[in-house]
């Protein structure tokens, strides 16, 4: 039986067409568990559903690489120098 | 690269060595002397005074910091890494090793492959790579007054509402080609206006605006016949309008394109 620190740990992120790429890579690489829960045809970006397990080391470096690639793609799109 | 919490990262400044919290993973510099400094390296190698011990005396501006900014001469000199080590993802290439002596080493993180964004790296190397047009954006009235300014302000607020259009139809997979007109209209009015004609020669976005007026007038006309069409950009235009937008957004705010007037 799983303990409640062994569960897996599921995040849902927006991820745009730029990156999709990008972050495939990682989920592929990490062999990170993910499925795909909708898509926004409008404005070109996927829902993706992803599934990190605690036990596994590498899962949290892919789960800050998703997210810091998705933080940067936000701050360039939408943010400014002086903020 | 240490992340601190959800939206800064700890990072090591490629001028100084010192660790500083950045709001994005591809920042380079701790502060704008930083920046500064290493763009007059870039511009300028071995103009910069050296004292004695082969390092460079600071500006006496801020003198709490001067025992942090120590560039040995051999750095100075054009593509020469400087003498200390920055976090290396597997993906960075590295310098070889020249033997000098390793300052701040960061501490060593375990092997996780770190998967980089080409996109973003080209939309930071736009707007680092261009130090003296960052200041320019970010210091608007050291550059211009006046009237001068006034233009500059007009146009560079609606510059900055039409590239978010236009990022935000190219993320579309069909657009209405009246929407387009109203985008190409909008690039002619303004090009007639005369703000734009009172817009100083330094002005960095002039041949910008001509240019995408021209090709928004090409675009029109090559799907006159079509209701619906997709605005297909490259991803150099892409990382172009991305960069132009993040400077235009240090100094003018977003404003709706409806709220717009585009002539006078």
């Amino acid at each position: 039986m799983q303990t409640e620190t062994q569960k897996p740990i599921t995040k849902s992120y927006t991820v745009p067409l730029d990156l999709l790429i990008d972050i495939l890579k990682i989920l592929l690489n990490s062999t990170i568990g993910y499925h795909i829960e909708a898509i926004n045809e409008t404005q070109s970006s996927l829902l993706v559903q992803v599934s990190f397990s605690p036990t596994v080391p590498y899962h949290s470096r892919a789960k800050e690489n998703i997210e810091t690639l998705l933080n940067d793609y936000g701050y360039f799109l939408y943010g400014s120098p002086v903020e | 690269m240490i992340t601190t919490d959800n939206n800064t990262k700890e990072k090591y400044c490629l001028t100084c060595g010192n660790s500083f919290s950045a709001e994005r993973s591809t920042k380079k510099y701790c502060s704008d002397t930083c920046k500064q400094i290493a763009f007059y390296q870039r511009n300028t190698p071995v103009q910069l005074p050296l004292s004695d011990n082969g390092s460079l005396p600071f500006d006496g501006k801020r003198e709490d910091q001067s025992s942090a900014l120590l560039i040995t001469a051999a750095a100075l000199q054009e593509d020469q890494p400087v003498p200390f080590t920055i976090p290396l993802t597997v993906n960075d290439k590295k310098e070889p090793d020249n033997g000098t002596e390793h300052k701040h080493l960061p501490p060593v993180r375990d092997k996780y492959q770190v998967v980089r964004s080409p996109l973003i790296d080209a939309i930071a190397e736009a707007v680092d790579g261009d130090t003296e047009l960052l200041i320019m954006t970010t210091n608007p009235q050291h550059y211009w007054q006046g009237d001068t300014l006034a233009a500059v302000t007009w146009i560079s607020i609606r510059l900055r509402c039409l590239l978010e259009n236009l990022l935000w139809l190219g993320r579309h997979s069909l657009i209405e080609r009246k929407t387009f007109v109203h985008i190409r209209n909008a690039f002619s009015a303004m090009l007639a206006s005369l703000n734009f004609k009172g817009l100083p020669l330094n002005y960095p976005y002039t041949n910008l605006i001509k240019e995408l007026e021209q090709q928004c007038n090409s675009i029109a006309r090559q799907h006159k016949k079509e209701s619906t069409f997709r605005l297909q950009l490259t991803a150099k235009r892409k990382v172009q309008f991305i960069a132009t937008r993040f400077q235009l957004a240090a100094f003018v705010p977003k404003v709706k394109f409806s709220d717009l007037n585009f002539e006078n």
